[in-house]
């Protein structure tokens, strides 16, 4: 009885409190969102067709305050420099998708935004940061002011600043879409040394069995790592890192990039030689691009 | 629990939230949406900086508290594009990026691609990880036809915009500045005011400390046409002044106080300078050499001439520490050649040109006043002992000895005044 009485209640409420409250208020037709299309240059109009539709990914050469890390001061990108890194990105790292993988997946899986910072986002222990990606949705890459002719015509340089960062943070994305073989953080268990890893040299972390001393500071860094300067590296220069590790760091490392590997075909159905292959051959093509003029 | 109560508390509620859910018939205190007055903020913004014909004159201020001073930017906004030049680069360069009007802690101007003069005091460094701390990203606290008032996001620098005039180019009222600047190398002023002795020392930066009595107060100033602005009243022997104009005659500073009090402020020259002006005996290599000392740039260097030495040679002063010291410097020129003042470690046998190097002074006895010479300790490698005349090409390229008279000055040990 008591439960009868108060669905009858309710129900009475509800209908009230519906009809109270349809009172006169219409919408506003103007939108609270500017629908004007914006005013686009010769740059943004050629990201325009080569990012967003393509990709659906905006790329913000301008800086945004809001999109950038406060704890750093920062400087924009420098616009002309931003259009050849942005005619470099599309050329070096989204079509290498593209071809091994198809672009369907390129299209699904890469961040959303790319934002571009024109200094480095400096560290008071002296190191700087080279990129970043946030939730799968957002990579920012700093440094984008120091892009001259001569990191371009070199690939080194260009690996190191901006590329291996551009695969290590799309690495970190596949990671949160599909996790990857538990067995892979237990290698190297011990030897994880979290925000110390700048201390070390080259040769001292791949002697430890990491690609990098970056890839010492934790397990998900070591794996994106792992793919980032094996696709970067030529094959010389990952044989040189083998080298350096010694016997049992080499070991080490090729159990790891075993698990990456496997994971990266398993879950992805990318062949990382194939991959490797085909960013040297697109390195080795920088000097055919035209990055004067948008196309 | 009990369901009377229930029931009542769920009465309550629905009674209470029912009240809530229909008083919404408040009035719009505007008649235009929040969304469509924030448009036409930002459009009339736009409007506001693209009006003037010859652009803006910023006055940017940097650092914390203004703490590196003020330096002008010309600005031009057209179609999302700034143009900008400044004292600080090169006066006949327009340096051009992007701008935007944002909404976001209110109207907010900012610079968002880069540009060397805008971006210059915020680009950080690893050994400077703020670089001077300057802003690019402003609130709009006001904007008319006849100023601007920014503030820096960061920093929080209050700063004003106001047309340039309209038949002024640019690039001279850049050089005119740069100008005042270049004859404003004294960093010492002094000027008694209503019997109170008044100091102005100007820092690198456009900041100047001013001292009167006990008071002393760090000012930062930006140099315009005539002379400088400080960013808000200084407080010069207890008289407000806005402003200071610079004679480039006589070397002066003057203006006039919101009190109506004039000040002249003279280049502050020290006691201690003065006691080196006058004839001295150098010993060089176990010879003495007279020489003679007057004033070069007051206050902080002197030429030194003798008719035992081919050339004039400047020596500066340090006040700080009161000593006189002689580096790498051009003396004159030899046919096509410049003659340079080369440090050289005669004991070993090099020599160098790089700058800053060489001896310095310290006063082993008052009198007669008495110098001894040892090296400044910029030379990693070697020690200055001595001195040699090279001559150099225009490319700095060295050629070889001067060859018009004696080249070598070995062991410069000692100095002593005879008058």
């Amino acid at each position: 009885m008591i439960n009868k009485i108060i669905y009858i209640m309710l129900m009475l409420t509800a209908t009230l409190s519906f009809t109270a409250c349809q009172s006169d208020d219409k919408l506003d037709p103007t939108s609270i969102f500017d629908t004007n299309p914006p005013k686009r240059d010769a740059l943004e109009q050629w990201l325009q067709e080569n990012y967003t539709y393509p990709y659906n990914i905006d790329f913000k050469y301008k800086m945004e305050d809001i999109e950038s890390d406060m704890k750093y001061t920062l400087v924009p990108a420098d616009s002309a420099k931003a259009a050849k890194l942005a005619i470099l990105i599309k050329y070096l790292w989204l079509e290498s998708y593209d071809e091994v993988a198809g672009i369907t997946f390129t299209k699904t899986y890469v961040p959303r935004i790319i934002h571009l910072i024109g200094s480095a986002a400096y560290n008071s222990n002296g190191t700087i940061v080279l990129g970043t990606a946030e939730g799968g949705l957002k990579i920012t890459l700093y440094i984008v002011n120091s892009l001259t002719q001569s990191s371009i015509s070199n690939p080194q340089t260009l690996n190191t600043y901006y590329f291996k960062t551009m695969h290590h943070e799309f690495g970190h994305i596949l990671n949160q879409k599909k996790p990857y073989d538990a067995g892979f953080k237990l290698i190297s268990e011990a030897s994880y040394i979290g925000d110390d890893w700048y201390l070390s040299s080259d040769e001292e972390a791949n002697q430890k069995g990491f690609v990098t001393p970056y890839a010492q500071s934790e397990p998900n860094e070591d794996f994106v790592e792992n793919i980032a300067v094996y696709v970067t590296s030529t094959k010389a220069q990952w044989q040189a890192i083998l080298d350096a590790a010694g016997t049992d760091g080499a070991a080490t490392i090729l159990r790891k990039f075993a698990i990456v590997k496997a994971y990266m075909k398993d879950s992805w159905d990318i062949d990382l030689d194939q991959l490797h292959d085909v960013v040297q051959r697109r390195q080795s093509e920088i000097k055919y691009l035209d990055l004067e003029t948008l196309k | 629990m009990n369901m009377k109560k229930t029931i009542y508390s769920i009465l309550i509620l629905f009674v209470t939230l029912g009240f809530q859910s229909c008083v919404n018939d408040e009035k719009e205190v505007f008649s235009k949406s929040a969304s469509e007055r924030t448009s036409e903020a930002m459009a009339k913004y736009s409007e506001i900086l693209e009006s003037p014909k010859n652009g803006w004159r910023l006055s940017y201020y940097a650092g914390e508290d203004k703490a590196y001073g003020g330096y002008n930017m010309l600005i031009s906004f057209a179609d999302g594009k700034a143009n900008v030049a400044s004292e600080i680069a090169e006066t006949d360069t327009i340096y051009h990026s992007s701008y935007d009007i944002i909404s976001n802690q209110g109207p907010v101007l900012t610079f968002d691609t880069f540009n060397p003069v805008m971006h210059f005091f915020g680009s950080p460094s690893s050994s400077s990880l703020d670089g001077f701390q300057g802003d690019y990203e402003f609130v709009i606290m006001s904007a008319s036809a006849d100023s601007v008032v920014l503030k820096g996001k960061k920093w929080k620098n209050k700063m004003v915009m106001t047309p340039m005039p309209e038949k002024t180019e640019w690039k001279s009222y850049l050089d005119s500045i740069i100008t005042i600047q270049s004859e404003n190398s004294f960093p010492e002023y002094v000027c008694t005011i209503g019997g109170k002795e008044t100091k102005l020392s100007f820092s690198e930066n456009h900041t100047m400390d001013i001292s009167y009595e006990s008071s002393s107060s760090t000012n930062s100033f930006i140099y315009n046409t005539k002379g400088i602005e400080f960013s808000s009243p200084a407080d010069i022997a207890g008289h407000e002044f806005k402003s200071l104009e610079w004679s480039s005659i006589d070397t002066t500073f003057v203006g006039t106080s919101t009190d109506g009090t004039k000040a002249s402020f003279k280049i502050y020259i020290s006691p201690e300078y003065k006691k080196y002006i006058g004839t001295w005996g150098i010993t060089i290599n176990g010879t003495i050499f007279t020489a003679n000392v007057v004033q070069n740039v007051p206050g902080q260097s002197f030429t030194v001439t003798s008719t035992q030495l081919p050339f004039p040679f400047v020596a500066n002063y340090s006040p700080a520490d009161d000593k006189v010291s002689v580096t790498t410097q051009n003396v004159g020129t030899y046919s096509e050649y410049t003659v340079k003042l080369c440090p050289w470690d005669a004991n070993e046998g090099y020599l160098t040109w790089s700058d800053n190097i060489g001896m310095e002074s310290t006063i082993t006895s008052k009198s007669p006043l008495t110098l001894t010479f040892a090296d400044n300790g910029r030379w990693s490698t070697y020690t200055v002992n001595s001195y040699l005349l090279y001559l150099f090409d225009s490319a700095g390229t060295r050629i070889g000895k001067y060859t018009g008279g004696n080249y070598k000055f070995p062991f410069v040990t000692k100095a002593v005044k005879v008058q």
